[in-house]
């Protein structure tokens, strides 16, 4: 319960800064200004300028957006491909399920990192190539839970008496199997979310992901590195951001599990 | 109404040894036996005896690998599932498991309307607050989910998804094995209630002989895979023929025996 | 040898075994039965001390010889006498052996935990005798097995072996033959009645099946509702039971009972859920006879050993 609590918590103010970037940011985040070059934090600037006299908070907000965009979207492509592709192995014809474990084992096998160099190479590094990469790069581990929980429902009792009823293959994975994997595959997001964050931090550290002047918290780091004997804040603050990023999204996935543990709904509904 | 004739069922382990054939289980060896309409069927046998089996070929949930199943004249086995639907119909199965026959996501009306639904026959809402009411459940029973009931109404939200469709067949695969005692007293009754209600054929296993002697007019004695007595329930209770039936028997204690001098060490005597 | 003594188990504040209070002397075989809900294996885990976390035990068991109160007693106490002068039969044997270690292991283990045998050859020499003892056949080759490799009444049998490892004084089995087959459950039976016999063992046999506390115990307690509703010989209240609820209970497990249209006699309603028993008399709801001064809660009528807690008993005016 503290878990999810915690990562609610977190989670919700990177969301709030995020939204509230749309509205107001303490200045232009990407406005060049020399004078202002590498200023500690002071009233007007909460958390200092970088070498470019950029606004650090404004950064951050507005990194907030990248961030979530691009983990909403990359899980969001991961689940409804991975989701399906896991159901129809399991439910399915073996050779079905035996290429797609194959076709998993070979994507997982590649990674994140490699795909979006591919991309970038091919199509021009962008946002949409870095969300695109993790987003494939996060399939295999959606079908392989989704194929795993899909096996355990379909052994039980109660799909057999759907069967028995008249049921036949698509209905049964539709109305028995979506409905009990859901939770689990939740929980999925959640944690997948962080590592999306993490992949994205990543490619825009490496040039990859984000192009400037787009603000993304992955290219505050690359942008400050050489800095960091001189103004360690400059690589301290997006750092911190990330890792609370990354901890709000996996304690939430954890919350998440507990709360979805299906040992524990008995126990549950008899209190 | 139920005819099978060698049946057969084995099943191929997964390998151990690259070399030589995969270990071979046989649930079912060459059983045969009919079931005629308006009976009430027992199967009797331990874990093992391929009872469980047994349930799912008749109720075509699964092929054999030899013999015939027969329902009302029709093959059963050799056929696709969109070939059953007369099987889907008439004959509905009452599992042993109350928690893990229903889905614990899906809501009890929705849970017993399921074999309307899967064979598209109309009047759902009527027929499911008909059901509810047969199994004596209340009407508000439907909105709920499985966990909020206890074991013997679940065993009722089973009997009344079975009902659903109208068949003419009950299969019950150990309904009564997981209950207490007085639970099993008023299912057993409900039952009972409901198949002479409606007429149906009772198809009972269990591995519980007094059970089934209460329930049934005829019984199968499985044993291994193996049917090793049939005949009508009475007789074979009071005057078994083959050394297991009568091992069955004896093994079991009953308060009877207990009260006029039968201990533990009688029970296990051949 | 065991005495329990106004024992009351609760979680919170929310009471699921009040007032139980029994003994069970050495050599005596006395059987606890009850449904889901009425509290028995609560009661036999807070004799063992191994209540579940959110839930507490107050009052007082006693064993013979030890000179702190069970309840409440630190670990290091009851870890001492559990296994060695007090032992358990759990009703899952697949969860309650070590998957991952060989069974013959297990029983040495229990040998060499309370300092029973001098070293491992010596406790490994007596678990292969205890597993002869509870008819393992082939004792050497299905010793070295693991417990997924046996069959549910050979996995008994290896629990079985473990709890008289150590010729306890007080044998605790909890529903240990309802997970199996009739004729495995025979064998077992039998196995437990020898095991205590021998040792002079005080047994406490806990199950909902009548005919297996009929054919095994001398001494019966009824409980319903957290409460002990009736106790006493077991041919006397199986036969001729007082209390309204044992009455109830053998008629509906007598399945050769029917009346003219062939049913059996069942108990009205069904058991509360924890927490929701009535006030008064826990069996009131459900009872045929039940008046006004049910609603008071019945005192025990006869001695601790036998009697029943009814105001309206059965047998006497009907």
């Amino acid at each position: 319960m503290r878990n999810l609590v915690i990562g609610a918590v977190l989670v919700g103010l990177i969301v709030l800064a995020a939204l509230v970037s749309f509205l107001w940011t303490p200045f232009d985040p990407t406005q060049v200004d020399a004078a202002l070059r590498l200023q500690g934090p002071s009233g007007a600037h909460w958390l200092g300028t970088d070498r470019f006299g950029r606004d650090l908070v404004s950064q951050l907000m507005v990194g907030a957006r990248t961030t979530l965009y691009v983990g909403v979207v990359a899980v969001g492509v991961a689940a409804v491909v991975g989701t399906p592709l896991g159901v129809s192995a399991a439910a399915g014809p073996r050779w079905l399920g035996e290429i797609v474990l194959r076709a998993n084992d070979i994507v997982l096998a590649f990674p994140a990192l490699l795909l979006a160099i591919m991309f970038g190479a091919a199509f021009g590094a962008s946002t949409l190539t870095a969300m695109i990469a993790i987003g494939i790069a996060t399939v295999p581990s959606f079908a392989r839970l989704a194929r795993a929980t899909a096996l355990q429902v379909l052994n039980t009792e109660y799909v057999l008496a759907a069967r028995s009823a008249g049921r036949t293959g698509l209905a049964i994975s539709v109305r028995h199997v979506l409905p009990n994997i859901a939770g689990l595959v939740i929980v999925q997001c959640s944690v997948s979310f962080g590592i999306a964050v993490l992949a994205e931090a990543a490619l825009s550290y490496l040039g990859l992901g984000t192009q400037p002047p787009t603000p993304s918290w992955g290219r505050m780091l690359q942008e400050s590195q050489e800095l960091l004997a001189v103004q360690p804040r400059l690589l301290i603050v997006p750092g911190v951001a990330i890792a609370v990023a990354v901890l709000g999204f996996t304690l939430l996935g954890d919350g998440l599990r507990d709360r979805f543990d299906p040992r524990l709904e008995g126990r549950r509904a008899q209190g | 109404m139920i005819r099978i004739e060698n049946l057969g069922r084995v099943y191929r382990r997964s390998r151990t040894s690259p070399f030589g054939p995969r270990a071979a289980v046989h649930a079912l060896r060459d059983v045969s036996f009919e079931v005629e309409a308006a009976r009430r069927f027992g199967v009797v046998g331990e874990s093992g005896s391929g009872k469980s089996t047994l349930v799912r070929l008749i109720a075509g949930l699964d092929q054999p690998t030899s013999g015939t199943v027969a329902f009302d004249g029709q093959r059963v086995d050799g056929r696709p599932e969109r070939q059953l639907s007369f099987l889907r119909r008439d004959l509905q199965v009452v599992f042993q498991d109350p928690t893990g026959s229903l889905d614990p996501r899906m809501r009890v009306r929705d849970i017993i309307a399921e074999p309307l639904v899967a064979q598209r026959i109309p009047g759902q809402n009527e027929r499911v607050a008909e059901v509810l009411a047969a199994v004596g459940l209340p009407a508000d029973a439907g909105r709920r989910f499985p966990h909020q009931f206890s074991g013997g109404q679940r065993q009722r939200i089973s009997l009344a998804r079975a009902l659903a469709p109208r068949p003419k067949v009950l299969v019950a695969d150990e309904p009564v094995s997981a209950l207490d005692v007085s639970v099993r007293a008023q299912i057993l009754n409900l039952l009972a209630d409901l198949v002479d209600q409606f007429a149906l054929t009772l198809v009972f296993v269990s591995h519980d002989l007094s059970v089934i002697r209460h329930v049934c007019d005829t019984v199968a004695v499985l044993r291994s895979g193996e049917l090793v007595e049939i005949g009508d329930v009475e007789r074979v209770y009071r005057s078994p023929e083959h050394p297991y039936t009568r091992q069955l028997v004896r093994a079991a204690p009953t308060l009877r025996g207990a009260l006029s001098g039968v201990t533990a060490a009688d029970l296990t005597t051949q | 040898m065991l005495k329990v003594d106004g024992l009351r188990v609760a979680a919170g504040e929310l009471p699921l075994v009040s007032d139980v209070s029994f003994t069970v002397g050495g050599g005596e075989r006395v059987g606890l039965i009850g449904e889901s809900g009425s509290g028995k294996s609560l009661t036999a885990s807070a004799v063992f001390g191994l209540l579940p976390d959110d839930v507490t035990a107050t009052g007082s068991v006693r064993l013979d010889g030890v000179r702190e109160d069970l309840v409440g007693a630190p670990e290091s106490v009851l870890s001492r006498l559990r296994g060695s002068r007090l032992a358990m039969v759990f009703q899952e044997p697949m969860t309650a052996l070590n998957p991952s270690m060989r069974v013959v292991d297990q029983v040495a283990e229990a040998r060499l935990v309370h300092r029973a045998a001098a070293d491992r050859a010596v406790a490994r020499r007596d678990a292969l005798g205890l597993l002869e003892q509870v008819r393992l056949r082939d004792v050497a080759e299905l010793g070295k097995a693991y417990p997924h490799q046996l069959s549910g009444g050979q996995r008994q049998r290896v629990l079985l072996a473990i709890a008289l490892a150590n010729d306890p004084d007080v044998l605790i089995c909890d529903e240990p033959t309802t997970a199996l087959d009739v004729t495995v459950q025979a064998q077992l039976l039998d196995l437990i009645v020898k095991g205590v016999k021998e040792r002079d063992a005080a047994l406490l046999f806990i199950t909902h099946d009548l005919a297996v506390v009929a054919t095994v115990c001398e001494r019966v307690l009824v409980m319903y509702g957290g409460r002990i509703v009736e106790s006493g010989p077991v041919a006397e209240v199986l036969t001729a039971p007082k209390h309204r609820y044992t009455r109830g209970l053998l008629d509906a497990s007598d399945l050769e009972a029917v009346d003219e249209r062939g049913r059996l006699h069942a108990i009205a309603g069904a058991v509360p859920a924890a927490g929701q028993f009535p006030s008064g008399c826990v069996f009131r709801t459900r009872c045929p006879r039940a008046d006004d001064q049910c609603a008071l809660q019945p005192p025990w009528f006869g001695e601790p050993a036998h009697g029943h807690a009814c105001w309206h008993p059965a047998g006497g005016e009907e």
